[in-house]
This record gives C-alpha cells, structure tokens and sequence, in this order.
C-alpha cells in the first residue's frame, strides 16, 4: 500500500511549508495618517508598530505587515485592499 | 469646508451647497463605475468577473493583483473576492451618500460606525481620481491647476480631518 505513504509525505510537506505574508506597498495615493489608522484598526497594531511600518512602506517602498498560513494572508490581503492599500501575498 | 470636529457619537462638518452636490456626484459615479461588477445573485459571486475590468486603469487599482509573480493565482484570487469587495465598496458608498442626503442646511454628521466608510470611499475616489488624471505623485497633482485635481486634493483634506480624530 503506498497510497498513505504518499499522503502521509504529502501531509507532512504542506506542514513544513514556508509561510506567507502580506505584503503593502507604497502609492502616491494613500495618506501615511489613513495608512497607520488602517493598520491600527485592522491588526490591532499599537501606533508606534503602525507608523513604523507605514513608515517602512512609505521609504523602502514595501512592508511585510503580516505573518502566517496563505488563507490567513489571502484574508489579510484582502482587508488591505478593501482599504484601497496596494497589498499582495507571497511566499516569505 | 471645515475640519470635521467629534460632537456627540459624530463627526461633523459644514459643506457649502457646492461641496455637497460635487461630493455626492463623485460618490455616485464610484458607484456606476463598480455596478457592472456587483453580483445580482447569489449564483454570479463566485463567477469570472467580466473581463473588461482589466483594461480599466482605476478598476485594476481598485482590485490589484494579490500575487504578483502568478497571474493564474491572481486570477483565481480575484474570482474569490472581487464579488464580495465590489458590494463592501459600494455598500460604503451608499452609507456616504445616506449621510450627505441627511445633512441639514450643510451640517454634514456621520455616525461613529460610519466612519470607516467614509474613509474607504474618499480613499476609493481618490485612487480613481489619481488614475483617471494619470497623476503618480501627490506634488504633482497639488501642483496641478485643474479641477480634477482639486477635488483630488479636497477628498484628501476631508480623510485626514477624519482620521486625526480617531
């Protein structure tokens, strides 16, 4: 029987994958005051993270603004740009 | 326009009639913009969105590629998501467009949980606005003489008179 084998492998390997993140990147469009409410808000980060990061956006042109399993990140991803934020996920 | 200033469980302003009727006609056209997009049943949420979107500059802004490097992944991200968002923005709008309809002699007051649609929708109309000017750079379009860019300007005072009271 090597079907459970495989699956067993198969298992194993999706739980050892990489995480992803959700990435936000800069535009001339977004105030840096709405960009720090939004990440406040939607993460629950205190304002000092918030404005680091927006801040991280805003002259490196891209955050990592969050960590974790791809649905959890296509969740992410898709708050942020119900905000208007220019957001992605990738692989980290 | 003023500031917006917290009274009660509010935020309010004054428009002039002007302010008004230019704040509520850009709303609606946000509106008509996202309509032919919104699913009319249940059954349409999880269909292809219709592919004219794509060739729309401040649609594509409105909706972005979630993965970058994987249009497959992006695409399909989009058929997930695209329904949902486009009614969530409209939903905003309409919310922004119940409080300018109840504004008495300009007295412009939005409710505590109608906050965060008016800051969607002013972002939304200013992310559009920015397409449609083919403006990439804030100085350039405050640099801007034209009206567009005014407005443009304006929806941005009014965001961030909001948000520096939460």
């Amino acid at each position: 029987m090597t079907t459970p084998l495989i699956d067993e492998r198969t298992h194993v390997a999706t739980k050892t994958l990489p995480p992803w993140a959700t990435i936000v990147w800069n535009d001339e469009v977004n105030l840096m005051s709405y960009v720090t409410h939004v990440f406040m808000k939607y993460f629950g980060y205190p304002r000092p993270k918030a404005e680091e990061l927006m801040l991280q956006v805003h002259r490196q042109g891209r955050a990592t603004v969050s960590w974790g399993g791809r649905e959890q990140m296509e969740r992410d991803a898709t708050a942020m740009q119900s905000y208007g934020l220019w957001a992605s996920l990738e692989r980290t | 326009m003023l500031a917006f200033s917290r009274r009660d469980s509010t935020l309010q302003t004054l428009f002039d009639s002007d302010e008004l009727t230019v704040l509520g006609m850009l709303v609606g056209e946000l509106i008509e913009l996202l309509s032919p997009l919104c699913p009319h049943t249940n059954d349409e949420i999880f269909t292809e969105p219709p592919p004219f979107w794509r060739q729309d500059p401040a649609l594509n802004r409105l909706f972005p590629d979630a993965y970058r490097d994987d249009e497959a992944a992006s695409a399909e991200f989009s058929r997930y998501t695209m329904a949902d968002q486009t009614l969530a923005k409209t939903d905003a709008a309409n919310l922004v467009l119940t409080d300018l309809g109840d504004a008495d002699d300009g007295l412009v007051s939005v409710p505590l949980d109608h906050i965060e649609a008016w800051l969607i929708t002013l972002t939304n109309l200013r992310l559009v606005l920015a397409e449609r000017m083919g403006v990439d750079n804030i100085a350039e379009a405050n640099s801007m003489d034209h009206p567009t860019a005014a407005v443009y300007t304006w929806c941005g005072l009014i965001l961030d008179s909001m948000v520096q009271l939460l």
